[in-house]
């Protein structure tokens, strides 16, 4: 069964299956092909600097690994602060209900879109179909796999169906003019003769 | 250095003033669970060109399987576990020698996967920037609501003042589009139409600008981008299988 966003508004909770909406679904790509005098297909490589080895793709493995070369799984390892007190892992938001919130359509002016969802409704409660009836957004918690900072997601509806945006705060403030001092009239050095020597 | 970009206000004045990108949230420090010691990510050789199944199988002919069996020659002992490095990125013919010159295709996908044309690949050049012409005042004010339920907002810019003429310049642009309640329409070309891209090669964006302000002495402009919309996503039929030619019964 694939897995769903679950919000809850009041007590009513609305499901919805999600589909990853992206530009090579919607209209396509383009993309460089790198070709041979003959035309026929190239692949990529990495030629390490002393050229003593050819890395297809492929060919390579990330693993961590500390200052003495040991080397550790992914689950062997945590996230910590600067002051090295370990961060919280929370789980994935998925298929558990987060309580949501009706916000206004500019909310979404303050967050950078990383990820568009297309929505098919499963169950919509009464007071979240309103709401996205009447241009509002529904606002919650959203973490995909889990992770140390949930995201923002915003369900919204137009006039071709429900989407929901994945997003961060821009964290853009106001910006303020910048005063130049005023000058003391009290003490003017050019009072009497301009002295045109300069020096 | 602080990217820089020309903007015209609704008097046709333009002016150049910096952009900038929302702060990246701080990276995460790793350490390991079992003694605390900070731990990072290596990237590491596991297999080279003379390792692959297609080298190994003209090395070995018929007897690849005994020569996996009894040895390991899939791996590379001098080379397995060193640090790939700054490593140079290179392009590999069907023989697998290194290509000196090779000729860049440009090839367009269907949606559906048909691939739709192919040709030489050519530079598409930057609209926004140093040496661009100003971005003119387009006029087209769209509803903020509208703007979020159509368009993925998925890159924001933020637009600066230098000086203080470009502090009153912005600030009256800020405070123009915050009367309006809108969001102003961004284009490159002198009609303001053509996608806005901010490097060679880089990916076309339509722009929107919304501003606030905050009395006479603050003011916020973002600059809004997108390059996809909020639509769904449509199917296609598969393929309909071959049928299998076979005796008649």
């Amino acid at each position: 069964m694939a897995r769903a966003l679950v919000l809850k508004l009041g007590d009513e909770e609305s499901r919805f299956t999600i589909l990853k909406v992206d530009r090579e679904k919607l209209y396509g790509k383009k993309e460089r092909v790198i070709v041979d005098e003959e035309n026929r297909p190239c692949a990529p490589a990495w030629l390490t600097a002393d050229g003593s080895a050819l890395v297809p793709v492929g060919g390579t493995a990330h693993v961590w690994m500390d200052e003495r070369w040991t080397s550790f799984e992914t689950n062997e390892r945590v996230a910590v602060d600067a002051e090295g007190e370990a961060l919280l892992e929370g789980p994935s938001t998925l298929d558990v209900a987060q309580d949501a919130e009706v916000v206004g359509a500019e909310r979404l002016l303050d967050y950078v879109t990383s990820t568009l969802y297309q929505l098919d409704v499963e169950v919509l409660g009464e007071a979240a179909a309103s709401a996205l009836d009447q241009g509002a957004v529904l606002e919650c918690t959203f973490s995909y796999r889990g992770g140390h900072d949930p995201d923002r997601i915003f369900v919204v509806k137009n006039d071709v169906g429900v989407f929901a945006l994945v997003g961060r705060p821009t964290g853009f403030g106001m910006l303020r003019r910048d005063v130049l001092p005023e000058l003391d009239q009290g003490d003017d050095e050019l009072e009497g003769d301009l002295d045109f020597s300069m020096i | 250095m602080p990217r820089t970009l020309s903007l015209a206000d609704e008097k046709r004045r333009d002016a150049q003033i910096e952009v900038v990108s929302p702060q990246k949230p701080p990276r995460l420090n790793w350490v390991s669970s079992l003694g605390a010691s900070p731990v990072h990510l290596e990237r590491l050789i596991k297999a080279t060109d003379q390792s692959s199944f297609d080298a190994l199988a003209a090395l070995h002919g018929d007897g690849l399987g005994d020569a996996l069996i009894a040895g390991d020659p899939e791996i590379d002992l001098e080379q397995v576990g060193r640090r790939l490095g700054h490593a140079s990125r290179v392009f590999v013919g069907q023989a697998g020698q290194v290509l000196y010159s090779a000729r860049i295709l440009s090839v367009v996908t269907a949606p559906d996967g048909k691939e739709k044309s192919r040709g030489d690949f050519v530079d598409v050049e930057a609209t926004v920037g140093d040496g661009v012409p100003a971005l003119p005042w387009t006029g087209r004010l769209l509803p903020a609501s509208d703007v979020v339920r159509r368009f993925a907002l998925s890159r924001k810019l933020q637009l600066r003042h230098v000086n203080g003429l470009t502090f009153d310049f912005l600030h009256a642009i800020a405070a123009h589009l915050e009367r309006e309640k809108k969001l102003l329409l961004l284009g490159a070309g002198p009609k303001g139409q053509a996608p806005l891209i901010f490097q060679t090669n880089g990916a076309p964006f339509r722009g929107f600008l919304e501003g606030r302000t905050d009395g006479p002495d603050g003011y916020r402009l973002v600059l809004h981008l997108s390059n996809l919309e909020l639509k769904p996503v449509p199917s296609f039929e598969a393929p309909a299988p071959k049928a299998i030619e076979g005796n008649a019964s």
